[in-house]
């Protein structure tokens, strides 16, 4: 499995790829900004600022539990209209200091249960080839370079 | 790793750096260190849930779950009312973007402060201000504040 590592610091913060090889989190992170830019903003100071230095949100306005004890959600809300809501939300589980990206998408009522079994595929993706030692981190350092 | 998946990766890096170059992303930076402060500062004990905040804020429980949801460009008024229903401030500290900040609590040096409902019902005029004039050479030190 590749992933891409948006910031390591205290915590880590991973996006996987998908087996298509596609990155679903930021093709998703980059329609949000085009349609809901604070969405973006939000989600994107909780990927590379809020988590990496402070860990997990303890706030349930920011962060909660989307299955059992496996897959979390990161949140963002904006207000359409002074009484409508959307929410974004990023899939994630944790692996020690990691938080793993898996998906990402809009929430206006209810979770889409595709998003919540695409997060456990990947979770379970993730876990085996972590155990075939097949994980490849593309990493970033502001003015570094990734790897392969 | 395949040439799309690192140029995926390097437009990734691209749009985020971007992402952090607007106001947009700062002025959310911002939001998110005060709702999570307060967030924070909800759980400590006594603990207070979203609408016994709304009502020490004498406003609906929707308003105040819209303030602490991030969704809300909160002014600095807004701000002050809801740390100031749990007797307490906001403070501020400016850095470059990307500095580690770390917050102290010292209560060695905090001072007793008079809430504002204290001071509506005492009397103004009980405060006794004494004016010293400042020195020649504009420096006051510890000696001149003391005597």
């Amino acid at each position: 499995m590749k992933l891409f590592e948006v910031a390591a610091r205290r915590f880590s913060v991973l996006v996987v790829y998908n087996e298509e090889g596609s990155c679903q989190v930021m093709e998703k992170m980059r329609r949000v900004r085009v349609e809901h830019q604070d969405l973006a903003y939000q989600m994107g100071v909780l990927l590379y600022q809020e988590i990496p230095d402070r860990g997990l949100p303890d706030d349930p306005r920011r962060f909660g539990r989307l299955y059992d004890e496996m897959i979390y959600e990161l949140k963002a809300l904006e207000y359409v209209t002074p009484s409508e809501r959307l929410g974004f939300r990023i899939a994630c589980f944790f692996d020690g200091e990691a938080i793993v990206c898996t998906n990402a998408f809009y929430k206006k009522d209810k979770t889409p249960p595709d998003q919540v079994s695409l997060a456990l595929r990947e979770r379970a993706r993730y876990f085996r080839d972590k155990d075939l030692r097949q994980i490849d981190l593309i990493s970033w350092r502001p003015g570094g370079q990734e790897h392969d | 790793m395949t040439s799309r998946m690192a140029e995926e990766a390097k437009d990734f890096r691209e749009f985020l750096d971007q992402l952090r170059s607007e106001p947009g992303y700062w002025k959310h930076f911002t939001i998110l260190q005060f709702t999570a402060a307060m967030a924070r500062l909800m759980k400590k004990p006594p603990r207070v849930s979203g609408k016994e905040l709304a009502q020490l804020l004498g406003v609906a429980p929707s308003t105040v779950s819209k303030a602490l949801s991030g969704g809300e460009n909160l002014t600095i008024e807004t701000m002050a009312k809801i740390a100031g229903a749990l007797d307490a401030a906001v403070y501020i500290h400016v850095a470059k973007k990307g500095t580690a900040v770390h917050w102290v609590e010292d209560s060695a040096y905090s001072y007793p402060v008079v809430s504002e409902a204290r001071v509506e019902s005492s009397s103004a005029s009980s405060g006794v201000v004494i004016h010293v004039p400042l020195p020649s050479d504009g420096v006051i030190s510890k000696q001149q504040v003391v005597s």
